[in-house]
């Protein structure tokens, strides 16, 4: 049982979220062409497309290398007896802390992104919604799920 | 029980086709669109068919088919009441066979329907733990009926002898549901739309009725007319709050029974009965409007789980709709097992930056385009802008507050109204604490506690209290133990 320390998630994470920062590029570049296309045809105004454009390109480090590497560093996980704790966020840092007894499943998925870097996302439920720990490499997520569920026994009072 | 009774199929009350009318209409909201386009496509490759007689003749073959489908499911939907069971058979193309077993059993509400009246009887409603479709609605049955089922269902369950084993009740008195009714938000709603009808009437009548109108007005009510027509507005909608109050809270009765369970019945046409077990309790919140606070009324709300798909959207239950508050706080204990923590903690003097400063600044920045681009006569209401947030965020600064004991967690928040959440250990389902970096400097966090309520969850959160606290109410979240 990882008991104690925090863990980081898997380092592949920061290659899947660059993928990711490149997909929401092309949505970006997809939006600024449609705009110019309504700015040569409509006649809209030319400075919403040029802000569109600042945005766009002032957005690309932060997609392409800041964010990834600020979420990697900042994401941790801790798995417990009692507990499954989880640190998260860059300007709101938040901790989430979710007890043992009220996990009523977990699942392990994988998304065609993750699928490429052989990396799963598992979802705790709770009766009162469920959080996410993604980017973890396949052995890795199967033995949290597996300690997960050992640990999580649903008693009648706990709901 | 009588032991031919156990394998007697039985049927609902034929009047209960209707119910099963009204489901097959609501099933099937999500194909109407067909309908409109069925007329087109007979419309156009018909040619010289009329279409009043298309709509007409589709309109009946559609009234049929549910007519004819309520039919069905009534004839398909029977049950069978064992000796610690009920079987429920239903569904037309897809058969349905549930075994209703007392452990399964969340709660067994009950309510007499208008239509109930006419026949005398009554519609069951079983809720049980757990599935996609846990409820099971027993629609128009007798009362002899109901009584045989809930001695059926019930002569299994817990029989955990309660604290307080003498049927405790409360009764909402005639003179406090008028009251309850003229504080009510619902006298405000009915006011604004008497007024929105009579402005649309001004905006889409022509000057010759206008003026029948109002001459007519002021020849019944002489020079004061406007004075006497804004009272009769509000007198009648006093009156239409009124009507609603007592249809959804006329004799509200709160009762807990020997097993510990909590009853109520309410309702004036449709009579309500619910029956809500203690394990069933998240969190109870305590309401306080502010004219309610000012004459020392509160609310009382359950959250409590649901697992009916009619009751998804509400999160809560109303325990006390209108009561005394220091009454209220008093039988909180007896009634749920709930307690409010005595001594409250207040935010520190370091958080007023949150609440005042900053909202201030944001009305600043707000009044400015206010200021340049509102018509002169009217920009100085900008200031009001800053100064009313500043107020309403010193009121949020006073209302915070905190306690935790060995068994409950007290929050209290809100800015008009005070809203006070108090939760029971063990019943936390996660908590999340987070900080910001302004909040960092300060030794401020903000923490967020959610329970369960039905499908949905709930969450109560208070922002700016000292990290100390904060993470004391983190770390509470973690004992599991009741």
């Amino acid at each position: 049982m990882n008991t104690g320390e925090f863990k980081k998630l898997d380092g592949k994470i920061v290659a899947v979220r660059k993928l990711e920062g490149v997909i929401t590029l092309c949505v970006y570049v997809s939006m600024i062409l449609a705009l110019l296309y309504f700015t040569i045809t409509f006649g809209w105004p030319k400075w919403i497309l040029a802000v569109t454009l600042c945005l766009a390109v002032a957005s690309v480090p932060f997609e392409l290398y800041l964010l990834p590497k600020w979420k990697y560093h900042l994401w941790r996980y801790r798995l417990s007896e009692v507990s499954i704790q989880i640190h998260k966020g860059i300007i709101f840092r938040r901790k989430v802390l979710i007890p043992m007894g009220k996990v009523q499943h977990v699942e392990a998925k994988q998304g065609p992104i993750l699928k490429k870097y052989n990396l799963y996302t598992v979802t705790l439920s709770t009766a009162a919604g469920s959080h996410d720990i993604l980017g973890l490499a396949e052995g890795t997520a199967d033995s949290i799920r597996k300690e997960i569920e050992a640990y999580a026994r649903l008693s009648d009072e706990q709901v | 029980m009588n032991k031919s009774d156990t394998l007697i199929k039985h049927r609902l009350h034929p009047v209960s086709v209707l119910y099963f009318i009204a489901t097959a209409i609501k099933e099937s909201f999500s194909f109407i669109w067909l309908f409109p386009l069925l007329v087109l496509c007979i419309h156009k490759l018909g040619g010289d068919i009329p279409a009043f007689l298309i709509n007409i003749t589709l309109g009946s073959c559609l009234i049929m088919s549910f007519f004819v489908i309520g039919v069905l499911k009534w004839r398909s939907f029977t049950y069978q009441i064992h000796e610690k069971a009920i079987y429920v058979e239903s569904g037309l193309l897809v058969v349905k066979k549930r075994w209703v077993q007392p452990d399964r059993i969340q709660s067994i509400d009950s309510a007499i329907r208008v239509y109930d009246h006419l026949f005398s009887t009554r519609t069951l409603t079983i809720e049980l733990a757990g599935g996609e479709e846990s409820g099971i609605t027993l629609s128009c049955i007798s009362k002899e009926e109901e009584q045989r089922i809930r001695t059926a269902l019930k002569a299994e369950t817990k029989d955990r002898p309660s604290e307080h084993a003498e049927d405790s009740m409360f009764q909402l008195s005639k003179s406090n549901l008028i009251l309850h009714s003229l504080l009510s938000p619902k006298v405000g709603i009915v006011f604004t739309l008497l007024l929105l009808g009579l402005l649309k009437y001004m905006d889409i009548s022509k000057e010759g009725d206008r003026d029948t109108l109002f001459t007519s007005l002021s020849g019944w009510f002489g020079p004061n007319w406007i004075m006497i027509t804004a009272v009769l507005m509000a007198i009648l909608s006093f009156a239409l709050s009124l009507l609603l109050t007592f249809a959804s809270d006329f004799q509200f009765t709160l009762r807990k029974n020997s097993k510990g369970e909590i009853e109520i019945e309410q309702g004036l046409f449709e009579k309500k009965k619910r029956t809500i077990g203690q394990d069933q309790i998240q969190a109870i919140l305590i309401i306080e409007r502010p004219i309610h606070r000012f004459l020392g009324y509160a609310e009382i709300k359950a959250v409590v789980i649901r697992n009916r798909s009619n009751e998804q959207s509400s999160k809560t239950v109303t325990l006390l709709p209108f009561v005394k508050k220091e009454k209220a706080e008093s039988m909180l204990e007896p009634f749920t097992g709930y307690r409010k923590g005595g001594h409250l903690h207040t935010l520190t003097k370091e958080a007023k930056i949150h609440y005042m400063v900053m909202p201030f600044i944001a009305g600043c920045l707000f009044a400015i385009p206010i200021w340049l681009f509102v018509p002169s006569d009217y920009h100085n209401l900008a200031a009001v802008l800053p100064l009313g947030l500043f107020s309403l965020g010193w009121i949020g600064y006073r209302m915070i507050g905190w306690n935790q004991s060995s068994r409950f967690l007290t929050l209290q928040y809100g800015i008009l109204s005070r809203k006070t959440a108090i939760m029971k250990r063990g019943r936390i389902q996660w908590a999340s604490l987070s900080q910001t970096f302004m909040q960092e400097r300060k030794n401020l966090a903000s923490i967020k506690l959610a329970v369960a309520s039905g499908k949905e969850n709930m969450k109560f959160s208070i922002s700016h209290i000292p990290i100390e606290s904060a993470a004391d109410l983190y770390q509470h979240a973690l004992k599991t133990k009741e």
